[in-house]
């Protein structure tokens, strides 16, 4: 029987039900409360609560229980409903929905400092009623007689870089990086077989030096929230889900985990900064408004690259012949190397192991000739190269008459004899305009070399868990995580330098030489692009080509960035195949 | 910044090709009546503090973006070309090396001073990079850079205004 439960469709590829306002009233109607895997806490059995918010609502509580509340919000009428508590050492989160909503508020008391924050909580308000969206309210505990506390939690970035293993008491089994000062990125180990890691919005608050609130949105997935307190230093954690997943059934649960941490990443604000980078949420003011407006309660920046319109049919894409190949300066190549003339004159043949080989030649800097072996016709096309190291030529090019408007992007080792070619096409069976991509590995003939009988260039998962940040041009600057041996993620920095949106895809990792790498990512359901880099970790520089079909047509763009090696996560043993 | 920070300036000051004696600073205290030519020499320095606070005033407004207020310190405010990309324009070393030459009789004058110039050019084209950039309210390439201010100017109606400005390459 198989034991890793892979999913059908992996989360960018799911389907997820519109679920109707009137859909989610009625199962959320349903729900008593929330669930846990171990006996709910009591730590707050018998006891009232007055929770004051600087800039939200004033909360009365009384507990009945380990499990019902009577809440008054802003005193009002108090309301029954059911809720559940996990501590995490001196911290006490507790969560409820208000009966006859779809709103409710997961809530952080320190009971050291009567410090509390709120996530008011609510569903219906976005164009997917399901995802979540969240307010964030800073306060304290009000009790007679006392002053109310100065200090308050606030927004951070000293969870920034952190990485961990997280097993929660209900046997959910993630990896969570925070590369970002508002994403994340997790895999799902337990739940999808851990092959791919997304990313989410995020939220990171500080309680003290050891723990935080984490809080993320699948945003453009399932729409669920995942918030819990953790402790870093003790690496536990105690948490709440909320949300729809894949079949529609509502999760709600409390829970709490014990971790394991996997490393520290490098952080990239100038020294001393330990605020969280004052990126406003859009405002909610009218198009062409010259003044920022306040931002809508529960406004975040969120990634959503489906709604950019982007997506063309089948009968577009094979209609398109307009190609845009190598034209030019772009801002991903601001860094690039310059183009090798490595190549010209050159008669070479690339054979690959599965069969196929093509014949090339280089008569100029910048034109090539190919023909499948054995076939007579040449055809010609523009393409660029670069040495990456000596002897490694990474070249690319379209076959313009190619069904799928294919491209070959080959990293040739004249050292070894050795070639990988990244075949890509456009058009999976989701998006007609996407890009996918196959591995090939062979070899290369040419004069002077004789390749090896059986040593070719191989998967790897040496760059695994690594992070790398990519400087394309002046103002241009991405971070690469390897998050998995078959994803990546891809983070962009703000002018601050710290970390900001994220998103994610499918990868492959081919070594090519000691600390040279053959990378490729796939934007799926993002924008279609197949990247390609060859990764010098001894000059810290790539060269590559991104491949990208759009109502404009295909293109081919050379890539070069300058590197820095951001730090290491401990994980590639969780991608191991064990008995 | 005091009186003595100002005298070990190195800045160059000539009237219609003349060097004029400089520092400016180091006659700041006497008396225009005590000396012979003071009055040329006073309307000299004033022309010329007058000069430095309409840079100085340019800068600012190029800094907070009002490009629309810093082309009315031009002589035609409709012609004034103002580069768009520079995001901040901050004079080197306090303008130690800035250079002022009046013209005969007073009414004009060009100025060139070293200064960082920071640009931030829209990001053109499609990618994935510069969408999720431009999705943070960003998406520009940055840079920082020396350039020379390269200007003239000439007194209308009692006011300097200034006729030409051009950032040079260092």
């Amino acid at each position: 029987m198989q034991k890793v439960p892979y999913p059908k469709e992996q989360m960018h590829r799911i389907a997820y039900t519109k679920l109707t306002q009137q859909q989610i009233g009625t199962k959320l109607a349903a729900n008593p409360g929330p669930t846990s895997a171990a006996p709910p806490s009591s730590a707050l059995a018998g006891k009232t609560l007055k929770i004051v918010t600087d800039k939200g609502p004033t909360l009365g509580y009384t507990f009945a229980g380990n499990d019902r509340l009577r809440v008054a919000e802003n005193d009002g009428a108090a309301v029954d409903a059911g809720y559940g508590a996990v501590t995490q050492g001196h911290v006490v989160l507790f969560t409820h929905l208000v009966p006859g909503t779809q709103r409710g508020y997961h809530v952080v008391v320190d009971q050291d400092t009567r410090l509390a924050t709120v996530f008011e909580v609510w569903f219906s308000g976005f164009t997917d009623n399901r995802e979540v969206q969240r307010e964030i309210y800073h306060g304290y505990v009000a009790e007679p007689g006392k002053e109310p506390p100065k200090e308050r939690h606030a927004l951070t970035n000293r969870v920034e870089g952190k990485g961990f293993h997280w097993r929660q008491d209900n046997g959910v089994e993630t990896l969570e990086f925070y590369p970002s000062t508002f994403y994340s990125n997790f895999v799902e180990l337990s739940r999808q077989g851990g092959e791919l890691g997304f990313c989410a919005p995020s939220d990171y608050v500080q309680i003290d030096d050891d723990t935080y609130i984490y809080s993320r949105v699948e945003c453009e997935f399932s729409g669920v929230q995942t918030l819990y307190v953790f402790d870093a230093n003790r690496v536990e954690q105690a948490g709440v889900r909320l949300g729809f997943d894949r079949n529609d059934a509502l999760e709600y649960y409390v829970f709490t985990g014990r971790g394991e941490w996997l490393g520290q990443i490098a952080q990239f604000e100038k020294f001393g900064d330990v605020s969280v980078p004052p990126l406003p949420a859009p405002g909610a003011g009218a198009a062409g408004s010259a003044a920022p407006a306040a931002p809508q309660k529960g406004a975040r920046r969120v990634y959503r690259p489906m709604r950019n319109n982007w997506t063309m049919t089948k009968a577009e894409v094979a209609a398109l012949r307009k190609t845009d190949v190598f034209s030019g300066p772009n801002p991903m190549a601001g860094n690039r190397l310059p183009a090798t003339d490595f190549l010209v004159g050159k008669q070479v043949t690339v054979r690959f192991d599965h069969g196929l080989s093509v014949d090339y030649q280089f008569p100029t800097v910048n034109r090539l000739r190919w023909r499948r072996t054995g076939q007579n016709a040449w055809h010609d096309e523009r393409y660029e190269a670069w040495e990456s190291a000596p002897g490694v030529i990474m070249f690319g090019h379209l076959l313009s008459s190619a069904e799928n408007h294919d491209c070959y992007k080959i990293v040739a080792d004249f050292d070894h004899g050795l070639a990988t070619c990244i075949h890509g096409t456009i058009g999976s069976q989701y998006i007609a305009n996407e890009a996918q991509a196959d591995t090939w590995f062979g070899v290369l003939e040419t004069a002077g070399v004789t390749p090896p009988k059986y040593r070719r260039h191989r998967f790897t998962d040496e760059l695994v868990g690594r992070a790398i940040t990519w400087n394309y041009s002046p103002g241009l600057t991405s971070m690469h995580l390897y998050t998995t041996p078959h994803s990546l993620s891809w983070i962009i920095f703000g002018a601050d330098g710290a970390g900001g949106m994220e998103w994610s895809g499918p990868a492959s990792y081919v070594k090519i030489r000691d600390g040279l790498y053959l990378a490729y990512w796939l934007e799926e359901a993002c924008n279609g692009t197949l990247g390609t880099i060859l990764i010098n970790m001894r000059t810290m520089h790539d060269v590559g080509i991104g491949y990208h079909c759009s109502k404009e047509g295909v293109r081919l763009n050379a890539m070069g960035a300058h590197a820095r090696h951001a730090g290491r996560f401990d994980i590639a043993r969780f991608y191991d195949l064990r008995t | 910044m005091g009186t003595n920070d100002v005298s070990t300036r190195r800045r160059f000051l000539r009237v219609a090709g003349a060097t004029l004696a400089a520092p400016a600073a180091a006659v700041a205290g006497v008396p225009a009546a005590q000396r012979p030519g003071d009055d040329a020499r006073l309307a000299a320095l004033e022309a010329v503090e007058a000069i430095r606070t309409l840079q100085r005033e340019y800068a600012r407004l190029v800094n907070a973006g009002a490009h629309a207020q810093a082309a009315r310190l031009f002589v035609t405010p409709a012609a004034a070309a103002i580069d768009e990309t520079v995001r901040r324009l901050a004079a080197d070393r306090f303008a130690a090396h800035e250079r002022i030459e009046l013209a005969q009789g007073g009414q004009a004058a060009t100025a060139r001073f070293e200064c960082t110039v920071e640009t931030a050019t829209p990001i053109a084209g499609r990618y994935t990079l510069v969408d999720m950039l431009r999705d943070q309210g960003e998406g520009a390439l940055r840079t920082v850079g020396r350039r020379v201010l390269d200007s003239a100017y000439v007194k209308t109606d009692g006011a300097w205004k200034i006729a030409r400005l051009v950032l040079l390459p260092a």
